[in-house]
């Protein structure tokens, strides 16, 4: 009964290929994964191959098409081998069966209509403009959210204790780490873990078979492979052995009925059938196969039609889900004031800002599925996750948060990184400093010049472009700001000391632009010859 | 073990025994250690026209070599500036050339341990390589230290501060038995300059603070708390313009200059006349002299000046 098939041993293998670098690529605390070798397997993701699929059909073909094959091929492969939420599925069944080895279960109806019309509205919201339910319930994006919020954080506890241990023993090998907690989608993460792993235990595979759209729309797909699970009607004694081990509860041993749909490719049935009569082998695609009831043909079709939604509706649809969304008005929670001259203007912020690369507030909404990745890779942790600060069509996608940190002038590790092409790659450095994300926006009266007849200039210290100038007042030198100049990278923002407001501030640009390159006086060569001058 | 056990038992006992007793100054002064430091017959040695590893050594063979400052046996923190993340060409670094030579006299002179940090701008892990000093520093022996991190930072009382009453310094500084002081002279938009005082703003955790209680009350009141035993102003390379983080590399002139003292204000002051500036002009040397901390007046020190 335990004994392994090469099928198996194979699918775990490919298992432990696909899931330990992603792993890996979220818990990176010291950066030392390269960046290229982490968007290797995340870009081998349905969803963020789905969507660089669908922003450049012709040059980022490749992978989406080739997961397409091989699930035409061989079935749901991608949902047993390369996903990333599928394979920690697995990692709990295991454990589940650990407990209690006398774990079954009993084939059950497709939940055709829930499936099926989360995928239906998934397709059309996003073909809409929202990529909400994508972001949801995308499996890569989920297990990105689990990762980058609760096993970081796990990771990060006992980097930190291990640090001060050996820190204790003037060993600076490892270093504390400021762990960030997001309430909102930390919450969202621990409860959809935990849905997950209760699903796992009575149901087994049934996120990837009810609510997952990827798993669905494969579904679609694995119905008609070549290569399928198939019984051996004349070896088959209907024993159920094969059914009570089927963690994706699709085989119906008494009909000898298996429903292609919902198979995850784990071929645990071939290892569970004492008569060999469960092979792996290839057929017909399209000849009538034993599928289990389904309505197959209907649910087709109205997918098909879903998908060929006509592009310039978008608009239109978008401008109606938008009437509904709220309005980004949450920036201004402040904290309580101190004793101290506080501030006493409020920042006028219109916009939240996005990171660079993201060209505009409209494209990385379109295109986010806050997956974390960018979140976790960000040196300076200025890019947090949101809650429903773009709306509540687009939670949890990351902002620029220059309370927490600033953007690292000489950084674009977000867009280098990005999977799903929400932040597009910017070829340059050079050409990175100039994009304009937002504009610092100066308060004079909060400013701690003003207010307190004292120097400070923290801001322009930090600027790197010197949009921040300082210009003497009386024996003070007080900001001004030079527009042009600004990126919006928020050192300014950042450093500003001023309470509960800030004396200078960054909005976001919706549309992101190119600043003006700084102009530099060169400093004459001077002779190191000469006396000194004391 | 011991230094952590130190500082967690030995010290915050200290400033919890200190606080509970009353004694103003209880800490600082245990801790504050110009001991074991003998005065040397110059008061400052400014040098130039030399690589910064070959000024170094003629500027403190003429102290009397860092034997002076550093025993045998004793730990040594370095204090340079890593403030940001650019390429050591930019200058907005110390010269990680020197840190290097620094270290190494220090372990010539015996030193057990010397650590090296910064609580930098930008991120501290960029900063470290990019300003070079994090390979030059290894490389000569010398533990790099996160700065990082609020853990690091231990309370202390700075009675005799005027804005600046009260601070969390790196424990490094308070663990250690010498303090030397390696700032990058260099042009700063709110501390006119930046040199071995300013350079102090890099071993407490809240800068913020400073900023909004007059930035420079409290940079002259932290010396007053503790002042590094040597302070050496690396001007090989200066930032005229647009600092402290700098634009361009147009900002930079090489000025192949070194100023070394005891005396934190007469450092900063000649900083600020080889700058181009007169000492009195930055209010943060004004108000450190007038707090008694050194000589503002370089007419009344006993100068060594080379030419290399």
């Amino acid at each position: 009964m335990k004994k392994l098939n090469s099928l198996k041993i194979f699918r775990i293998i490919l298992s432990v290929v696909f899931f330990v670098p992603i792993l890996i690529a979220f818990l990176d605390l010291a950066d030392l994964v390269p960046h290229d070798m982490k968007l290797v397997f995340t870009n081998i993701q349905f969803i963020p191959a789905f969507l660089n699929f669908v922003q450049n059909p012709i040059t980022a073909s490749v992978i989406f098409l080739s997961l397409i094959g091989i699930t035409f091929l061989f079935g749901r492969i991608y949902c047993s081998s390369i996903c990333p939420l599928g394979i920690l599925q697995d990692i709990v069944y295991y454990f589940v069966l650990k407990i209690n080895k006398r774990k079954r279960f009993l084939y059950e109806d497709p939940k055709n209509i829930f499936r099926y019309s989360i995928l239906i509205v998934s397709v059309v919201l996003f073909f809409a403009g929202s990529i909400l339910l994508l972001n949801l319930l995308d499996p890569y994006s989920l297990f990105g959210k689990i990762s980058a919020n609760l096993l970081r954080p796990v990771a990060m506890i006992i980097n930190n204790g291990a640090a001060s241990v050996l820190t204790s023993f003037d060993i600076y090998m490892l270093y504390p780490v400021d762990i960030f907690f997001h309430l909102p989608v930390f919450l969202f993460s621990l409860s959809m873990l935990a849905f997950i792993i209760w699903l796992v235990t009575k149901k087994g595979r049934l996120y990837c078979n009810m609510i997952c759209p990827v798993g669905t729309f494969l579904g679609l797909i694995s119905r008609f492979s070549i290569f399928k699970i198939r019984i051996v009607e004349d070896d088959c004694t209907s024993c159920k052995v094969c059914e009570k081990k089927c963690r994706a509860m699709c085989i119906d041993s008494k009909g000898q009925l298996i429903d292609y749909s919902r198979c995850v490719d784990c071929f645990d049935c071939i290892s569970a059938c004492s008569s060999k009569a469960i092979i792996f082998s290839a057929g017909n695609p399209f000849a009538k196969e034993t599928v289990a009831k389904t309505d197959s043909n209907e649910m087709k079709s109205s997918e098909s039609s879903s998908v060929a939604v006509d592009i310039s509706k978008r608009d239109f649809v978008k401008t109606v889900i938008a009437s509904f969304t709220i309005p980004s008005l949450i920036l201004r929670a402040g904290e309580t004031p101190k004793v101290y001259k506080n501030s006493t203007i409020a920042e006028d912020k219109n916009y939240l800002v996005t990171p660079p690369g993201s060209r505009s507030i409209e494209h990385f909404n379109d295109y986010c599925t806050a997956c974390n990745l960018c979140v976790t890779a960000c040196p300076t942790k200025v890019l947090q996750p949101t809650f429903i600060e773009y709306g509540i069509f687009n939670v949890f996608q990351p902002k620029m948060d220059y309370h927490k940190g600033f953007c690292n002038f000489e950084c674009k590790i977000c867009s280098d990184i990005c999977p799903t092409d929400a932040i597009i790659k910017i070829n340059s450095l050079n050409e990175k400093k100039l994009v304009q994300v937002g504009i610092a926006h100066f308060i004079r009266e909060n400013c701690v010049v003003i207010t307190q007849g004292t120097d400070c200039g923290a801001c322009n210290e930090h600027c790197p472009t010197k949009a921040v100038k300082m210009v003497p007042e009386d024996k003070l030198l007080v900001p001004k700001m030079e527009e042009d100049l600004c990126i919006g990278c928020g050192a300014c923002e950042h450093a500003c000391p001023t309470k509960p407001y800030k004396a200078i501030y960054v909005d976001g640009n919706p549309f992101h632009k190119v600043a003006k390159k700084p102009v530099v006086e060169k400093q004459k060569v001077i002779d190191t010859t000469e006396d000194f001058p004391f | 073990m011991k230094r952590r056990d130190f500082i967690s038992k030995g010290i915050v006992g200290g400033i919890a025994a200190g606080s509970l007793l009353s004694i103003p100054g209880f800490y600082s002064k245990a801790i504050a250690r110009p001991s074991g430091v003998q005065k040397t017959d110059y008061d400052l040695v400014a040098i130039k026209n030399g690589e910064p590893e070959v000024m170094f050594d003629a500027a403190i063979k003429e102290l009397g070599g860092i034997g002076k400052f550093v025993k045998k046996g004793q730990s040594v923190v370095i204090k340079p500036n890593i403030g940001w993340d650019v390429v050591p060409e930019k200058a907005a670094n110390t010269n990680p050339k020197l840190i290097k030579r620094i270290i190494e006299h220090c372990f010539n002179a015996g030193a057990k341990d010397v650590y090296v940090f910064d609580h930098t701008c930008d991120d501290w892990k960029r900063c470290y390589s990019s300003s070079e000093i994090e390979k030059y520093a290894k490389d000569a022996g010398a533990k790099v230290v996160p700065g990082n991190t609020e853990s690091y930072y231990q309370e202390v009382a700075i009675p005799k501060g005027k804005s600046l009453k009260k601070d969390k310094v790196h424990e490094l500084i308070l663990s250690s038995d010498v303090f030397i002081n390696v700032p990058v002279l260099k042009s700063h938009g709110s501390a006119r300059l930046t040199m071995s005082m300013k350079n102090l703003m890099g071993i407490v955790w809240d800068r913020g603070y400073w900023h909004r209680n007059d930035l420079h009350q409290c940079i002259a009141d932290f010396p007053t708390f503790r002042k590094p035993d040597l302070n050496i102003i690396d001007a090989y390379a200066v930032m005229k313009q647009n600092g402290p983080r700098g634009v361009s590399l147009a900002d930079v002139v090489v000025m192949k200059s070194q100023i070394i003292s005891t005396d934190i204000v007469a450092a900063d002051a000649a900083g600020a006349k080889l700058f181009g500036l007169e000492p009195t002009d930055i209010l943060h040397i004004k108000y450190a002299s007038q707090l008694g901390l050194g000589n503002i007046d370089l007419t009344k020190l006993n100068i060594k000046r080379l030419v290399v």
